[in-house]
Order: C-alpha cells, then sequence, then structure tokens
C-alpha cells in the first residue's frame, strides 16, 4: 500500500473526535455529525486550493492508545468506523470520491515512519460535486458517517 | 469550533452570552441572540453550540434526529434536518432564509428533534 491507495473493505479505520464533538445517550456514545466536519485549519487548507482528507488511523497499524497519543493535550475518545461502511454511504448517497486512502504525509503528531504509514484519511468531505443533485450531500454523508461509528474503543 | 462543553461545565447559556469572546463580531452576536430568543420560546433542552464556516451553529443530536440551526452573520438562518429511520438522502434543510420567512416545516423540525433530547 502507497500514498493514495484506498484502503481495502475489509479494513477499520479509527476516528478521535474531541469530547465537544460527542453525544451522550444513556450508557451510550456516539460522535456528532461535528466530528466529520473541517476544522478551521482545514478550511483554511482548503480555501489555498489544496484538497483536504478527514484524518483516520488504520486499525491494523496502530493501537488505539498510539492513536490517541498523538493528539497531545487533547481530551478525544477513539471511535472504529469500518471502509465497508464508508463505501456503502458512498453509493446510497452517490458520491463516489467519498472513500478511505492511505495518507501518510499528513499524519498528525506521527514521529515514526510507522505511524505515518497509519495514517489515513476520509476524502470527499471537503467539496461537494459540482453539480450535485443533493444539496445537503456534506451534510448527510456527515451525519452517516456519525452514526456508522462503533465504540467507544480501546486497546 | 466547539463553543462550550457541559461535560467540562461550560454552561451554553454563558457561551451563548459571550460570543463575542468567541471572535464572533458583535452584531453577530446580538442577531445569534434575537434569533435564540424567537427559537426557545418551545424549546425544553439545550442545544449543542458551535461555530462552523463563520456561523453560529445550534445542533440537536439524538438516536434519530440531527437538526443544524446555523445563524449568519447577517441574519439569514440555514438549517438540515435528517430522520435517521429515512432512508439516506431524505433530508431536509433551506439555506439563508429570513427568520421571518422561516417555513412551519421548519418549527415542527425543530419540536421534533428538541423533544428526542427532552425525552433522554
Amino acid at each position: 500500500m502507497s500514498a493514495g491507495d484506498e484502503l481495502p473493505a475489509g479494513a477499520l479505520v479509527l476516528r478521535l473526535p474531541s469530547v465537544a464533538h460527542i453525544r451522550i445517550s444513556g450508557q451510550q456514545r456516539q460522535p456528532t455529525p461535528e466530528a466529520f466536519a473541517l476544522s478551521s485549519a482545514e478550511r483554511a487548507t482548503l480555501a489555498t486550493g489544496e484538497r483536504v482528507l478527514v484524518s483516520v488511523w488504520d486499525r491494523a497499524r496502530i493501537t488505539v492508545a498510539e492513536a490517541r497519543s498523538l493528539r497531545v493535550g487533547r481530551d478525544v475518545t477513539a471511535f472504529e468506523l469500518a471502509v465497508t461502511d464508508v463505501r456503502a454511504i458512498a453509493v446510497d448517497l452517490n458520491h463516489s470520491e467519498l472513500s478511505v486512502i492511505e495518507d501518510p504525509a499528513h499524519a498528525p503528531g506521527a514521529a515514526t515512519p510507522a505511524q505515518r504509514d497509519a495514517h489515513a484519511g476520509i476524502a470527499g468531505l471537503d467539496v461537494a460535486p459540482a453539480g450535485h443533485v443533493n444539496p445537503r450531500l456534506l451534510k448527510d454523508v456527515r451525519d452517516a458517517l456519525a452514526r456508522a461509528c462503533r465504540g467507544p474503543v480501546e486497546g | 469550533m466547539n463553543l462550550h462543553s457541559s461535560r467540562y461545565g461550560e454552561s451554553f447559556w454563558q457561551a451563548l452570552v459571550t460570543l463575542g469572546d468567541h471572535h464572533i463580531e458583535r452584531d453577530h452576536a446580538a442577531r445569534v441572540l434575537a434569533f435564540w430568543s424567537d427559537l426557545s420560546r418551545e424549546l425544553l433542552s439545550e442545544p449543542d453550540l458551535s461555530e462552523a464556516d463563520g456561523a453560529v451553529r445550534f445542533t440537536w443530536c439524538g438516536d434519530r434526529y440531527t437538526l443544524q440551526v446555523d445563524v449568519h452573520h447577517d441574519g439569514r438562518v440555514s438549517w438540515y434536518f435528517r430522520d435517521a429511520s429515512l432512508p439516506p438522502g431524505q433530508s431536509e434543510g433551506e439555506n439563508e432564509q429570513r427568520p421571518d420567512e422561516l417555513p412551519a416545516r421548519f418549527w415542527e423540525c425543530v419540536r421534533v428533534a428538541e423533544g428526542e433530547r427532552v425525552r433522554r
């Protein structure tokens, strides 16, 4: 696998939203759609014309504890997201750019090659395809991704 | 950017009345407060409060319903509503409507979404 390759259908990725982007319902915790929105810094990057991937980690290549340790100073919670679910959402919402791809070059906080190689990103959350029939596409995608997450997970 | 977190003891109300401390311009903050005074008349649950693309966003997110209401700098309102029990792509919403032109359906969505939070 190398940068830009799509993760296989059986892969699981970790998303680590901050506590402010988690809703609590009884004993359950679930990310809110905001957990898949671009940060201020990512929006600034997008404004320069560069496409932005939403950061996730390949579950097979990094532990939850290690992924969390890279978010220094942030209170984050780890949730799993199945690549097969992302692909299903892409089909359901007719959004062919929605995919999970290797992204070692933008691994936040990564200090080792192994950590960088574990980093991936969700494409298709930054800009809606021109002319798409659904004017709420990105909001629908964020909501669906948040509801597809499982967790919190540890280990 | 999230503007408050009750999990850290930061009050929604405090965040709402101190929007200016979060780089929200005074005129914008005043419009948000004015809209909230209308919106809150029928509400029993507090939404999450965040900043999104320059707008101040109220979010109610439950097991079934998601409602996001964005108040833009000029006071216009964008809203998004999704019932997760329906097939994907059947969400509702409109962009940049004047508050006094929001449709009855918007107010129905507010009652449904915030009602789910109250029942928790």
